[in-house]
């Protein structure tokens, strides 16, 4: 093993298939964008150079921040309602019988392997103002007053879509952190058994810490999944009503496709490379300093 | 295990290598041009050899209501095989309002447009200008399409001498009615509103009674997008809607500030289902056909739908807010010159999918004639028979009627316009959003595209 990652040759022929693919697909379309995000462009030809215009734009354009608001509702949501119910989620499953954490499992997943499209005609389904779901029980259980539109309503509607959004992944992101538990070595947990400690004391003491590197991979591809949120957007209420539910993917989406401004779109698209980063870099900065071996 | 996991990499590896070679474009068909249009001719290609390999072309249409499900189904699909044997069509369904705006859009950026697509003016527009669209004049003038029209115009070329669209000339009949069934009014004891303020009373007395007043489709604000704002426009003076058409006045007018306010004060009366900016086209119609909604504000395109679902269906004219304005002399239509079939300029077989784009726009007229009994200025040589009185009503009505204003929404706005508008109505229907605010969002997008 040493000697292949001793030899400076070999690790750039590993590397080299992922880093031309890295390239192609990731590195070089910035370049375009960040060339069009300077003209004025409807898709089909460059009217003209407009230097930073349409980044003015896009900063004075109150549906640009209300986008960039909507999206990080969905992150804090998910990262702070979402995550810790699928890390309960997974300490439970970890004490289920054989028979009961097979079921589970199998539950987990579905949601995610299903179509976008269903999930989100599912959860429109249960938003129904007057048949669905959410509102029935609330009339059900005399709770009337609070039976509304929730897809049409502004107080509601991006949280709505998030709960969608959240539920589709929710089992998901259980597996991940169950299969991290099923990685502690099990001594740990017989030596604080022993030592007379309980389900929430051996949950943050061993549990939760040792997590670490899958929390931070769970955080990032979470973070990342709500930042590029659009399909449930564009399927429960296209952005609507007006643009009061669309985050900055389907700003971008707009701008491009409906308004035909590709000079905005990749402003926009450029704009929010930089806001990635900037998340990426501060998740990495906080989680997981030292690598964890057992 | 070594073994099998060897064989394992070997699957897998294959596998990637097919989807590699599956992702990459096929190579080109060994038909060359000159074969293609021997293939063309309807004629010529009944004659053409059993084994000759068929050339394949892209049809994209509208499938999210029922009428161009049902002009593609029962006549296009249908007839295509005996007008065109040589011919394999592959239908590209691309749903309805904004989804298939930007599908087209998408195809329309791309470069890669279906053969022959069903357009409105605002999209054709945007496609036309990307130099995407195929001149028809050619082939309206070769298969004597042109002669087929009591409103020779609909064919003619543009200023640059070219015609990008074929349409079937039904548009210039469809009008925006507000539908409604006869029961819920009797037993409910209502009586026809004439005046604005009468509509809003009624809706009360409605949404009283536990029915929905006025079933519309919020979806991305269709309904105000295509008609309900220009409606409430001339309700009150036709003038400022001809204006707008025109480019001769802006959305600052206080004529549109008023019809502005007209709508919102529908929205606060309860005028329209609950969570209405989340209803489809389908829904709509739906709420109207099943009963729970007394009134439906749509196109006379979807009249004989209509009749054949609600027989105590009938309608009047949308009630006037202005005792200047009669409301059975005022028509908004909706024909556009670029509303209709279009070919793609980068056909492989242009002839074949200008000829088909000629088919399809006869099609479309024989399926208002027949299934209808609607009339179109597409002459087919059907003669229609059994109109039905409330078809009847309609036309006289429309016939009657001096004043006929264009929708702005088809035959004027462009593609940034049409979103613009889109999005302020779909927030005008919230009943949170002032008029004002909304005038202030739109008029530097009319200013910027229409001044």
């Amino acid at each position: 093993m040493k000697k292949y990652f001793g030899n400076k040759l070999a690790i750039f022929l590993f590397a080299f298939p992922a880093l031309l693919l890295f390239t192609v697909y990731v590195v070089y379309p910035i370049i375009p964008e960040l060339n069009i995000s300077f003209q004025k462009n409807d898709g089909f030809k460059n009217m003209g150079y407009v230097g930073f215009d349409n980044y003015v734009k896009v900063l004075k354009d109150p549906t640009f921040w209300r986008s960039n608001r909507n999206t990080f509702i969905m992150v804090l949501v998910s990262l702070f309602g979402g995550l810790p119910i699928s890390l309960l989620f997974a300490l439970v499953m970890d004490r289920m019988s054989e028979g009961s954490r097979r079921f589970f499992k199998f539950s987990s997943v579905l949601p995610a392997v299903l179509q976008v499209t269903v999930i989100s005609q599912m959860w429109i389904a249960i938003y129904e103002p007057q048949w669905g779901l959410v509102n029935s029980i609330l009339r059900a259980v005399g709770l009337e007053k609070y039976a509304m539109a929730w897809l049409s309503d502004k107080k509601t509607v991006v949280l709505a879509i998030t709960v969608a959004f959240l539920w589709q992944y929710l089992g998901l992101n259980a597996l991940l952190f169950y299969t991290g538990i099923k990685a502690i070595p099990r001594t740990y947990y017989e030596a604080a058994t022993i030592d007379g400690a309980g389900f929430f004391r051996i949950s943050f003491s061993i549990t939760i810490p040792l997590l670490q590197d899958v929390i931070k991979y769970v955080l990032v591809l979470s973070t990342l999944g709500c930042m590029s949120q659009f399909a449930h957007v564009r399927v429960m209420t296209a952005g609507g009503p007006g643009d009061l539910s669309r985050t900055v993917i389907y700003q971008l989406y707009y701008k491009a496709f409906s308004a035909s401004d590709y000079g905005q779109a990749c402003a926009i698209a450029i704009i929010f490379v930089i806001e990635c980063l900037i998340l990426t870099f501060f998740i990495n900065r906080f989680m997981a300093r030292e690598k964890i071996e057992f | 295990m070594n073994k099998f996991k060897r064989l394992i990499s070997i699957a897998v590896a294959l596998i990637m290598v097919l989807s590699l070679a599956a992702c990459g474009g096929t190579a080109p068909t060994s038909q060359t041009p000159s074969s293609s249009t021997q293939t063309q001719a309807p004629a010529a290609s009944s004659e053409a050899p059993k084994t000759e390999e068929k050339i394949k072309i892209k049809f994209l249409s509208l499938s999210a209501d029922e009428n161009r499900n049902n002009i593609r189904e029962k006549y296009i699909k249908v007839n295509a095989p005996k007008e065109f044997p040589n011919v394999e069509i592959e239908y590209d369904l691309g749903g309805g309002g904004q989804d298939y705006a930007n599908k087209l859009k998408a195809y329309n950026a791309s470069g890669d447009m279906p053969d022959v697509w069903f357009s409105e003016q605002n999209l054709s527009s945007v496609v036309v200008k990307a130099g995407n669209a195929l001149d028809l004049y050619p082939y309206v003038i070769e298969t004597g399409f042109d002669k087929m029209f009591t409103m020779p115009e609909l064919v003619a070329p543009d200023k640059d001498g070219k015609l990008y669209c074929v349409q079937p000339g039904a548009d210039q009949y469809f009008t925006p009615r507000l539908w409604y069934h006869k029961d819920i009014f009797a037993a409910n004891n209502i009586q026809i509103p004439k005046t604005f303020d009468e509509l809003v009373a009624v809706c009360e007395k409605l949404k009283a009674a536990g029915y929905i007043p006025i079933s519309i489709v919020g979806k991305d604000g269709w309904t105000p997008n295509l008609h309900m704002v220009q409606t409430m426009i001339m309700a009150e003076d036709p003038q400022v809607a001809i204006d707008i058409c025109n480019g001769t006045t802006d959305f600052t007018n206080p004529v549109v500030k008023n019809a502005l306010e007209r709508i919102q004060k529908l929205v606060k009366a309860g005028a329209f289902a609950p969570g209405v900016t989340n209803i489809d086209y389908g829904p709509a119609i739906e709420l109207y056909t099943s009963g729970q909604a007394a009134m439906l504000a749509m196109f006379t395109w979807e009249l004989g739908n209509l009749e054949k679902a609600s027989p105590d269906t009938d309608f009047f004219p949308w009630p006037s807010a202005s005792a200047n304005v009669d409301p059975n002399n005022v028509i908004q239509y909706w024909g556009a010159p670029l509303s209709g079939y279009l070919a793609s300029a980068k056909s492989k077989h242009p002839d074949v999918a200008a000829k088909f784009a000629i088919f399809c726009a006869i099609q479309d007229a024989l399926y208002y004639n027949i299934e209808q009994k609607a009339p179109t200025m597409l002459q087919t040589g059907v003669e229609i028979e059994g109109i039905s009185p409330l078809l009847q009503k309609n036309l006289d009505q429309f016939n009657a009627a001096k004043i006929k204003v264009p929708s702005f929404w088809a035959a004027t706005f462009n593609a940034q316009m049409s979103a613009e508008f889109a999005t302020q109505n779909s927030m005008l229907l919230t009943g949170e959003y002032s008029p004002d605010d909304y005038i202030k969002a739109i008029n530097p997008v009319w200013l910027e595209n229409f001044n």
